[in-house]
């Protein structure tokens, strides 16, 4: 199964804008063979909303989500967006299949350093739910949830097949090699793909919100810890890669790292080290 | 402090398309000295749009080195741009005569503001947005005009030191002459940024990037450079903070601009 990364750079604010790109995107991953398309973090809405979240968000009966759930009869799809609930505005991930919202992740660690702000701004998720994606089980993380390890690992422990990370993560810290932002997020998932043998599909925008440069460089790692493909940099892309389950199937029977694991010691440690003061 | 001078050209060529056609612009302004900073802009927006969309203003004053007018015609030429040359000696002057000074800094931020404000006019003539040529060091150290050098639309450069400046230059092809030459901002004869602030690009930002962009300590930093220099420095970097602001504004309402009234710079348009 081909599985497409829309590295797109969504339009600060304008919802009818990028559900617009989406659809532009859905049809081209469908001609080049996808059955699946993950796009990335905020990708209806854009990253730098601060004030506008309020106004952009979306409920789940609002008409942008019909919208969107029509769309998903084309092919199913990852989209990110600002989920309005009970008065609480989350930055979100939804799985559009069929005509339904299947899953919806809420971010759960927001970046409220340096140059991010989102406690400010957004209500934080506390679920990492995996869930039945018709092809495999999967876990959606978004941006910060992913760098904690221990966010991919609690996914490890409910045996997904696929990691989906939705990203805004910006291009910054410079270097002779080139933006070490880049090559940390790489990094990361060489090594959560390997160790919990899983794909990894990390999908990253580009484009400019207020001066800062989205980086892209989006990719996808196989379960034995192999890069699959590799996206542009600062520029938008689309590209796919192959999923199969056997692969993960093959991938466990060569490190059988969830079968070793002791989840319940983990707990158990946990649970001291909480207690301790 | 090394950068990857590909990877920084097409990231400021992406902003560059992304900012102007976003804000509905063809066509980018640039101040041109005929130093360093400005020349590099004006290659890059020519990559970045092509030499029909980027316009040249050289502004000399009758103190300014012939040096730098030449220099600036000739890279006006290589690039093939559309220049405007305005003598600016008879509006500041016109000035001093009501208002005699024999201030430097007076006369200079004078100048400055003077080529701020043409700046501004040929970009409504033209339909062109202002590009800023004020780079990190500047920036930090406070060493610009406010309202005069430091005004721009957007600044593609503001993030890269001096010294990571003269490696992109480099990389884009701009001339060696420009490239070594002694940084000024030719305000007066004989006027050269590092005499003025006593120390050299290349150790200041040596100093700015361990204080600032690497967060290191303030006493590791000045066993390594000094404790004068690393003082001195960050004197500036405090004292001038106001001039990377916008006007302070008293809080009253409950919602406030600059405070709580939070949009980003692209915020619908």
């Amino acid at each position: 199964m081909k599985i497409a990364m829309a590295q797109i750079a969504p339009y600060l604010g304008k919802i009818e804008d990028n559900l617009e790109k989406h659809r532009d995107f859905i049809v081209r991953a469908k001609k080049m063979g996808a059955e699946l398309v993950i796009f990335p973090e905020l990708s209806l809405t854009g990253y730098e909303l601060m004030d506008l979240v309020p106004d952009v968000a979306l409920r789940v009966d609002s008409s942008t989500m019909r919208s969107l759930k029509e769309l998903s009869r084309e092919l199913p799809f990852f989209a990110g967006f600002a989920l309005e609930e009970r008065d609480l505005f989350y930055n979100a991930s939804g799985f559009f299949r069929d005509g339904k919202l299947v899953h919806i992740h809420r971010k759960v660690l927001l970046p409220n350093y340096s140059m991010f702000e989102e406690k400010r701004f957004f209500a934080e998720g506390n679920r990492f739910e995996a869930f039945d994606a018709g092809f495999g089980r999967v876990g959606v993380l978004i941006c910060y949830d992913y760098l904690h390890p221990s966010t991919s690992y609690l996914y490890f422990l409910q045996q997904v097949d696929l990691i989906v990370v939705q990203s805004a993560a910006p291009a910054r810290g410079m270097q002779e090699d080139g933006f070490s932002s880049i090559q940390m997020w790489d990094n990361m998932s060489r090594v959560v793909s390997k160790f919990f043998t899983t794909y990894v599909a990390y999908v990253n925008r580009v484009g400019f919100d207020g001066g800062m440069g989205f980086a892209g460089g989006s990719h996808a790692y196989g379960p034995t810890g192999t890069k699959l493909v590799q996206l542009a940099e600062l520029e938008e892309d689309l590209k796919v890669f192959e999923f199969s389950r056997e692969e993960v199937r093959r991938s466990r029977i060569l490190f059988p790292a969830y079968r070793d694991e002791r989840p319940e010691v983990i707990f158990k440690e946990m649970r001291r080290i909480l207690n301790e003061d | 402090m090394r950068i990857n001078p590909e990877k920084v050209e097409k990231m400021i060529l992406n902003f560059l398309r992304t900012e102007l056609s976003r804000i509905g612009y063809k066509k980018g302004i640039v101040g041109l000295s005929g130093g360093l900073d400005s020349t590099t802009v004006l290659f890059l927006l020519v990559r970045a749009v092509g030499p029909e969309n980027a316009i040249a203003v050289i502004m000399p004053h009758e103190v300014s080195s012939r040096d730098s007018v030449e220099d600036a015609l000739e890279v006006v030429s290589v690039l093939g741009v559309k220049h405007y040359q305005i003598d600016i000696t008879p509006m500041v002057e016109a000035y001093f005569e009501k208002m005699p000074t024999e201030d430097k800094v007076l006369r200079g931020n004078k100048m400055a503001r003077e080529r701020m404000s043409i700046l501004y006019d040929l970009s409504a003539r033209e339909r062109a947005l202002v590009i800023g040529t004020s780079n990190k060091s500047e920036l930090l150290l406070g060493y610009g005009t406010l309202f005069g050098d430091l005004a721009s639309a957007i600044n593609p450069i503001g993030d890269l030191y001096k010294t990571q400046i003269r490696q992109l230059a480099e990389y884009l092809g701009v001339p060696e002459k420009i490239r070594k030459k002694p940084p000024s901002a030719d305000l007066w004869v004989g006027q050269t940024d590092e005499g003025e602030l006593g120390i050299t690009y290349d150790e200041a930002d040596k100093i700015l990037y361990a204080l600032i962009d690497e967060r290191r300590p303030r006493e590791e930093v000045e066993k390594k450079y000094g404790r004068e220099k690393v003082d001195g420095i960050l004197r500036k970097v405090y004292a001038y903070h106001f001039k990377r602001l916008p006007p302070q504004i008293l809080k009253i309402s409950s919602r406030t601009v600059g405070r709580d009234f939070l949009y980003s710079r692209d915020v619908l348009t």
